[in-house]
């Protein structure tokens, strides 16, 4: 059963007299997450990613269709007791000034009515998991942390009552690039881990393709693709795709190919440079361009298990790459 | 539990302190506020008489002896007071009050709306008459002493122009500044009747806003002849004249108990007790009790005390 | 400066402190008890705020004197009109701020507290009203001066207040009496304003954002 499910959600804003003839900021969108997975709402402003986003806790109300949570049409709770089993991070985080760190994340868990101390050791567990030593942060004030420190007490906080879902609003967009990867690392840390289903909406193709096992490329309310990125860098359904995902940058696509897919399977020689195989085939022919080397040593856990080739990689690139015209 | 931990708890919480504390704070204010207004009675017995004044010396004075006498004679009585006569007035057709000292010229003037009657028992008929039909409101014996407006010139100015009445004011007049309250130089009682009836030309009009500067302009010499109340205590202090209303302007205001009806019922003997009053209190003697308070700074709680043990109504 | 009604008059100016204090205690307590609601719905009702902060202006701008006179046939003379007529008075500066303060709240907060499932009066009484109380205390200071100002009218209906003080001092020419009065009515004002401000430093919102 798919983790949350969109059957044909509409979306025109306004009273019954208004909608007449206007454009609908989601179009008969149908569209299923599976349990775990990570997808990306990717598209330009007002493509209506974050309107579906928000109707799932029904922040917003569709005009037509069916959305489903675990099975369960989202009408058949009230929507405060749907928004208590759903995470929900903002982009201007949202914290609450006037209460310490720690009774921001016991929000929720307060709210659902759980003991004391359970409340507590949950709070320590998740702001140790968001690397926020409880003893330091648990009694600060939202201002006294940075925006990032911020953003990652909004994770914990959405995460308190251990909800199966959760939605994220460009949680990263108000932050510094440098903190932002850092950010992004520590989601997808965590999601190894504990693996939520996450709708995760944002604008930045660069954060999409490293965060996303499926994106949904949205455009004036549809989705014009949802596949991984692989395939849609690959593929793109139009030009649209193309274009918003830099489908022809093929070190783009080399990002996503992972070493070890590439590399023959025997001992490397002596005194190579060594590569982990979980990284990217961008990656090492970065290091090989840079070293002026021909292949790399491959390893796994620190034992060599195989060697890639420069020649390999620039076989994939070709293989991958969408060629341009002579003197274009 | 120290104060680290009392603010830890949730801010529901808090609030609902800071509210009982506060609701609490109230309810003590409220009870409070019963007790400390009623007045300290001999044994009570029947129905207590509201008395009232209107916020200023004479008006306090006579209040007071209304109230000590009543006591005296074991009538419960409680005290209000009230800044304007309109107020007055409200109070006591509401029965909020049931008796205050109210003067006749006022009663005609300010409540009954009717022109002004400067022979003393001509007013007082009138007043009494109206208010029993209109009101239900007794006026019982009024007192020879008459509040009312008139002219205060220092000796040595009344002597200079030889000023004894008001006629011979009028024919120095253009010689004189003349200082009053602003509200006086449109008023049929002052000003403005001055010129119609005594044909007076003053060589200049002061208005203020208060007499005790009207007193200032007067003896410090910037004014000549100042707008007066007859039983004003600077009259008696400052040894000034008052000249003589010779053709009758200036009304009668003379000073009675208002008592409603209802409260006479209850208490008839509260007649007796307030008509022995009324005679003892002459222009010469309020003078003298106005100054003791607003010269000496007396209490006029005191001074009325002793004006009445002094004549042997009081103990 | 003529310091010498105070002695001898202790017991006096005493009583008429305490009157004062209860006429101001009340009249915050109702007025604060009506604003807050009224407020509240005008905050959230963007469209109210201009005709009813015309209406609590036009009242403001009555007199105390004939408002007193006005409230005679529903509530009588002294404390109750008085009460009354200051509560009234009051609502002008405390609607105002209520409706302010809650309005000058964060909008993502308020969307944040409603994404994690808190249901519209919780979000009211944990989220908006601490956050909005720095502005409602400044509000209440402001009235709470202005109320001890204008109860001092009140002495002539029958509420025997400082006023009398003022009042008395005018009419008996006592400017001993009147500077008394007018020490004590201002010293009681500033250690109301001491009080609420001690009070704000130590509310939630405040400490969060100032530490």
């Amino acid at each position: 059963m798919p983790a949350i499910a969109f059957e044909g959600v509409t979306k025109v804003f306004g009273d019954r007299a208004a909608r007449e003839g206007r454009p609908a900021a989601v179009r008969d969108v149908t569209l299923e997450v599976e349990q775990g997975e990570l997808i990306v709402l990717l598209g330009p402003s007002g493509c209506g990613k974050t309107t579906m986003m928000r109707m799932v806790n029904r922040l917003i109300e569709p005009t037509s269709g069916s959305i489903y949570v675990d099975g369960q049409e989202i009408h058949q709770v009230p929507a405060t007791q749907l928004r208590r089993h759903i995470g929900y991070v903002i982009q201007q985080v949202g914290l609450f000034p006037h209460m310490t760190v720690a009774a921001n994340v016991a929000t929720v868990p307060r709210l659902l009515g759980w003991d004391k101390k359970r409340i507590e050791a949950r709070v320590d567990e998740l702001l140790e998991m968001v690397a926020l030593p409880p003893g330091d942060f648990r009694k600060r004030y939202p201002r006294q942390l940075s925006g990032g420190q911020q953003q990652r007490v909004g994770i914990a906080r959405a995460m308190a009552a251990d909800p199966a879902v959760l939605l994220m609003d460009e949680p990263f967009g108000a932050i510094d690039a440098i903190t932002r990867r850092d950010l992004q690392n520590q989601l997808i840390a965590i999601q190894q881990r504990i693996s939520k289903t996450i709708i995760f909406v944002t604008h930045d193709t660069e954060e999409a393709l490293r965060l996303a096992d499926r994106i949904a490329v949205m455009r004036d309310g549809q989705v014009l693709q949802y596949d991984r990125p692989f395939n849609i860098l690959t593929d793109p359904a139009n030009d649209f795709v193309a274009a918003l995902l830099n489908t022809t940058d093929v070190l783009q696509i080399l990002s996503l190919v992972r070493v070890d897919t590439l590399m023959q399977n025997h001992a490397p020689s002596d005194g190579l440079l060594t590569i982990d195989a979980g990284q990217n085939a961008r990656t090492a022919l970065s290091m090989l361009v840079a070293n002026g080397a021909d292949e790399l040593a491959v390893t796994d856990h620190g034992k060599p298990v195989g060697v890639i080739t420069l020649s390999a990689i620039l076989h994939e690139a070709a293989r991958r790459g969408v060629p341009t015209e002579a003197g274009a | 539990m120290n104060r680290e931990e009392l603010w830890k708890r949730t801010p529901f919480t808090r609030r609902r302190m800071l509210r009982a504390g506060m609701v609490a704070a109230i309810a003590i204010s409220v009870a409070a506020y019963g007790s400390t207004s009623s007045a300290s009675g001999l044994k009570a017995s029947g129905p207590t008489i509201n008395v009232a004044d209107k916020q200023f010396t004479e008006s306090y004075l006579v209040a007071d002896m209304y109230q000590d006498l009543l006591q005296a004679h074991g009538i419960p009585t409680q005290r209000h007071s009230f800044g304007t006569s309109d107020l007055a007035q409200a109070a006591i057709l509401k029965g909020t009050i049931d008796l205050y000292p109210e003067y006749t010229g006022t009663g005609l003037t300010d409540i009954l709306k009717l022109p002004a009657i400067s022979n003393a028992s001509k007013a007082y008929n009138k007043v009494k008459t109206l208010y029993q039909k209109k009101f239900h409101l007794t006026w019982l014996a009024q007192s020879p002493f008459n509040d009312t407006n008139g002219v205060g010139l220092t000796k040595a100015t009344a002597d200079k122009y030889h000023i004894k009445t008001m006629s011979q004011l009028a024919k120095a007049s253009s010689n004189l500044t003349f200082v009053g309250l602003a509200e006086c130089k449109a008023r049929p009682d002052c000003l403005a009747g001055m010129q119609k009836v005594y044909h007076v030309k003053f060589k200049k009009f002061i208005p203020t806003s208060s007499t005790a500067i009207n007193y200032q302009y007067l003896l410090s010499g910037r004014a000549d002849a100042s707008e007066v109340f007859t039983t004003d205590p600077q009259i008696a202090h400052d040894n000034l004249v008052v000249p003589t209303d010779n053709l009758g302007l200036f009304p009668a205001d003379h000073v009675a108990p208002v008592i409603r009806d209802s409260a006479l019922k209850a208490y008839p003997q509260i007649k007796s007790i307030l008509n022995k009053l009324a005679p003892l209190l002459t222009t010469t003697t309020m003078r003298q009790l106005n100054a003791k308070v607003d010269i000496g700074h007396q209490d006029h709680a005191t001074v009325a005390k002793n004006f009445l043990k002094s004549h042997g109504l009081l103990k | 400066m003529d310091l010498s009604y105070f002695s001898g008059h202790e017991a006096e100016i005493a009583g008429y402190l305490w009157e004062h204090v209860q006429i101001t205690l009340i009249t915050l307590a109702i007025a604060t008890a009506i604003a807050v609601p009224i407020g509240t719905i005008v905050a959230r009702v963007p469209l109210l705020y201009a005709p009813v902060m015309a209406i609590l202006g036009a009242i403001y701008t009555i007199p105390s004197l004939a408002l007193l006179a006005l409230l005679v046939p529903y509530f009588g003379f002294g404390l109750v009109p008085a009460a009354a007529a200051l509560v009234a008075y009051a609502q002008f500066i405390l609607v105002r701020n209520v409706a302010v303060g809650i309005r000058g709240v964060d909008p993502t907060i308020v969307d944040a507290a409603r994404g994690m499932g808190m249901g519209s009066w919780r979000i009211l009484f944990q989220i908006e009203y601490p956050l909005a109380l720095p502005v409602i205390l400044a509000g209440l200071r402001i009235a709470a001066v202005a109320t001890i100002a204008i109860a001092t009218v009140a002495a002539i209906d029958d509420v025997p207040d400082l006023g009398r003080m003022l009042f008395d001092g005018v009419n008996e020419s006592n400017p001993s009496e009147i500077l008394a009065g007018v020490i004590v009515v201002s010293a009681l004002a500033i250690v109301v304003d001491i009080i609420l401000r001690v009070v704000d430093r130590r509310l939630p919102a405040t400490r969060a954002r100032i530490g």
